[in-house]
């Protein structure tokens, strides 16, 4: 039930949002900057993205850094994050809104290892669909806060063997972030 | 009632934030100094998955003694080996799952002891995150999968003799410790299988049986360990990490008794005990350990 519920909730946002493209095609390009703090399965860590925004739609792509295997400055655990908002109800004068997100993202460190090390590197990739609520401080500013479920996949090398093997699992996604949007047009809230 | 909202500076806002971020960055960036390590182990401390990989959390989402959690740290990270609870079942075949009672983590009910191991091994963990279902698994697994490793991990058995469903079933310990003996022979794994408890009887009953077994005491302290293990000739003792000090350690050390520390898990409780200079750590998070020794 619960995922017939979600597949019901993924597809209203999908076509809701699909409908009005339309309007859509009348909005400028906005652009602006993403910081926010993410809690998944690879840990804890931190982004900031550039997005892009038309009417409803907003891309965004950015570096990562995770604070969870973070040991030492040679060793950062960096990636990037890459994803999609959909905003069902974007021309609605609300402070608060919804959202719709896909959201990928990957990291890469230096693998496991306490002796003999080479510099070869453990990566996961983790892909997570959800929502998300933003509210709008500004007409530039917005907070915003998702969760996002998916999958993830390791790919650890095995500084012993040799051996590269991939580890393959069910993920979760929470992230909290601030929104600035460069050159958005005044607006008023309700 | 209709508000209208304009921009505010955000510069200085921006500013303080870049800030926190940085210092946060550099508080995880400081030297981790653990010194030339001092131990019976040439200097290495082996690094050893607490039940596979680490005990089952929301970023280790692999059920704890399951089968990918084992694979994940020995084949995936290359730990030098892992820790695994044992239990004997009702038609003898030893069982990995920590816990006393099956529905604390499977969808089974019952104690292992008091179950048949054809029904145990159908039993699925309950907080299982990995695509497919993890099941309870056998020893004889574990055992057959890396007896054939060059070089072997070192499989630490954590061998749990409590039956709180039906404790007129025990003592059992013989049937235990042949069930122990008959997979070792089997597996010719003297060499890289470990037994810890701290049971004496069943200490004693194994001692008999294999010799040369390399058995680690389970001590409240480490006078009792150092004490029981001296007595009895183990090969070393281990302490749970919140109660051992490097000092501790070291009077082990003095009488030639290995040490293994258990019981961590964040960077701070890792980075301190590493620097107490056991021979094994029993971590929850192989990598972070592996990152900290490297």
């Amino acid at each position: 039930m619960r995922t017939v519920s979600l597949c019901f909730l993924l597809l209203f946002f999908t076509i809701h949002t699909y409908a009005q493209r339309h309007i859509l095609k009348k909005q400028k390009y906005v652009y602006g900057v993403d910081v926010g703090a993410n809690f998944t399965r690879s840990g804890y860590g931190a982004n900031v993205a550039f997005n892009i925004k038309k009417g409803a739609y907003q891309y965004y792509l950015g570096p990562k850094i995770s604070f969870d295997q973070l040991t030492d400055a040679e060793n950062t655990p960096l990636g990037l994050v890459a994803g999609f908002r959909a905003y069902p109800h974007f021309f609605h004068e609300h402070r608060l809104d919804t959202y719709l997100n896909i959201d990928y993202q990957m990291l890469r460190w230096n693998s496991a290892c306490s002796r003999n090390c080479t510099d070869k590197k453990d990566l996961i990739y983790e892909y997570n669909i959800g929502f998300g609520f933003a509210y709008k401080i500004t007409y530039k500013l917005q907070l915003n806060a998702a969760i996002l479920a998916g999958g993830y996949t390791e790919s650890l090398y095995n500084e012993r063997s040799e051996k590269r093997e991939s580890f393959s699992g069910l993920n979760n996604l929470y992230r909290f972030g601030i929104i600035y949007e460069i050159n958005a047009s005044e607006r008023q809230f309700k | 009632m209709e508000l209208s909202m304009k921009s505010m500076p955000l510069k200085d806002n921006l500013n303080k934030l870049w800030l926190l971020l940085l210092l946060f960055t550099f508080s995880s960036c400081k030297k981790n100094d653990i010194g030339v390590i001092n131990n019976l182990n040439s200097g290495i401390i082996d690094i050893i998955g607490h039940g596979g990989s680490g005990f089952n959390s929301i970023i280790n989402p692999l059920p704890t003694n399951s089968w990918e959690s084992i694979k994940r740290a020995i084949d995936g990270y290359g730990a030098d080996g892992v820790e695994v609870d044992v239990q004997l079942s009702k038609d003898g075949v030893l069982i990995l799952y920590h816990d006393i009672a099956l529905e604390s983590l499977t969808n089974c009910d019952g104690c292992i002891r008091n179950i048949n191991s054809g029904d145990i091994l159908n039993c699925e963990y309950d907080y299982d995150y990995s695509f497919g279902k993890q099941n309870i698994i056998k020893l004889e697994k574990v055992l057959g999968r890396f007896a054939d490793y060059k070089p072997k991990p070192s499989i630490y058995l954590d061998l749990r003799s409590d039956n709180s469903c039906d404790p007129t079933i025990s003592p059992f310990l013989t049937e235990y410790s042949d069930a122990i003996e008959q997979i070792i022979s089997r597996y010719n794994a003297n060499d890289f299988v470990y037994v810890i408890s701290n049971n004496k009887v069943l200490l004693g009953l194994l001692a008999f049986k294999i010799p040369g077994l390399k058995i680690l005491y389970s001590a409240n302290n480490v006078q009792e360990g150092v004490l029981t293990a001296l007595a009895d000739s183990y090969y070393g003792i281990i302490l749970d990490a919140n109660n051992a000090s490097k000092d501790d350690v070291s009077f082990a050390h003095k009488f030639g008794l290995r040490v293994a520390l258990f019981g961590m898990k964040s960077k701070r409780k890792i980075l301190e005990n590493l620097k107490k200079h056991p021979d094994l750590v029993q971590t929850d998070d192989i990598p972070l350990t592996m990152s900290l020794l490297n």
